[in-house]
C-alpha cells in the first residue's frame, strides 16, 4: 500500500497528488521512488515544467536529484517537491510550486492551494486525490 | 491558523461528507458546531467568511476551484544588494 503523506494529509493509493482539468499535475511513485510533475500549458509567462522517467525539462532550469531515499526536483536554486522515503510504502512530501506561479505549496498550517488550506484529510483510492478545476 | 479554528474546520469537513451522503447526521453536527462558531474571534469568522471553500464531495477526493487564485503570476526575483563597503550609520535601532 502506497503513502503520501503531504501538508498533515494521507494520500493512500492515490493514482496522482494533483490533477487540473483532469491532467495529473503532480504523481508519486514508488519502487523504486519518483515523482512526476506536469505543470498546465497555460500563459507564455508562466513556465511549463515536466518532469517524467525520462528526466525533466526544460533542461537548462531543472534538475532532479534522486537517492534511493529520496528524490527531488529544483527549479533553478528552489525545491518544488521533495520526497523522502518513510518506510518501503511511505513517502513524506513538501511541496512549492510557487516559483513556477502556482500557489500551492505545504507548511505547518497544512497545504495551501489558492486560499485554501487543507490539513488533516485522508484521501483513499482516488485517480486524483486533489482536482483542480474551474 | 488556532487549534480552534482547525477544529471547527474538521468539523465543518465532516458535516459536509454527511451532507452530502445525505445522512440525517449533518443536520445534528451543524447544530452542534454552533455554540464552537460564536466562541471564534472576529478575526476567524472573518477568514471562514472569506473563504473561496472547496466544497469536499465525498473522502475520496477534493475539489479545489481553479483561478487567479491558484495560477498567478511568476514572482519576480529577489533584487541583490552589494554589502556595504564602508561602515553602516544612522542606525535607528539595533538589536
Amino acid at each position: 500500500m502506497s503513502v503520501v503523506l503531504l501538508g498533515g494529509n494521507r494520500f493512500v493509493e492515490c493514482d496522482s497528488i494533483l490533477a487540473y482539468r483532469g491532467m495529473p499535475i503532480l504523481k508519486v511513485g514508488f519502487d523504486p521512488l519518483r515523482l512526476e510533475l506536469a505543470t498546465p500549458e497555460g500563459r507564455p509567462s508562466r513556465p511549463h515544467v515536466r518532469v517524467d522517467q525520462k528526466g525533466g525539462s526544460p533542461q537548462d532550469r531543472v534538475q532532479i536529484v534522486a537517492t534511493p531515499q529520496s528524490f527531488a526536483v529544483f527549479w533553478q536554486e528552489h525545491a518544488l517537491a521533495v520526497a523522502t522515503l518513510l518506510d518501503a510504502g511511505t513517502a513524506h512530501l513538501k511541496l512549492d510550486l510557487r516559483p513556477l506561479g502556482i500557489n500551492i505549496y505545504d507548511d505547518l498550517d497544512g497545504l495551501h492551494i489558492g486560499h485554501n488550506v487543507f490539513s488533516g484529510n485522508v484521501v483513499s483510492h482516488s485517480a486524483a486525490a486533489i482536482s483542480l478545476g474551474d | 491558523m488556532t487549534p480552534r479554528l482547525r477544529k471547527y474546520l474538521e468539523l465543518e469537513r465532516l458535516m459536509l461528507i454527511l451532507d452530502d451522503e445525505g445522512d440525517r447526521g449533518a443536520d445534528a453536527l451543524r447544530d452542534a458546531m454552533d455554540p464552537i462558531w460564536y466562541s471564534l474571534s472576529d478575526e476567524e469568522r472573518r477568514v471562514l467568511d472569506e473563504r473561496a471553500v472547496g466544497r469536499i464531495k465525498s473522502v475520496e477526493e477534493i475539489r479545489v476551484p481553479a483561478g487567479d487564485r491558484v495560477f498567478g503570476p511568476v514572482p519576480a526575483p529577489a533584487t541583490r544588494r552589494a554589502l556595504p563597503q564602508g561602515p553602516i550609520g544612522d542606525w535607528s535601532s539595533a538589536a
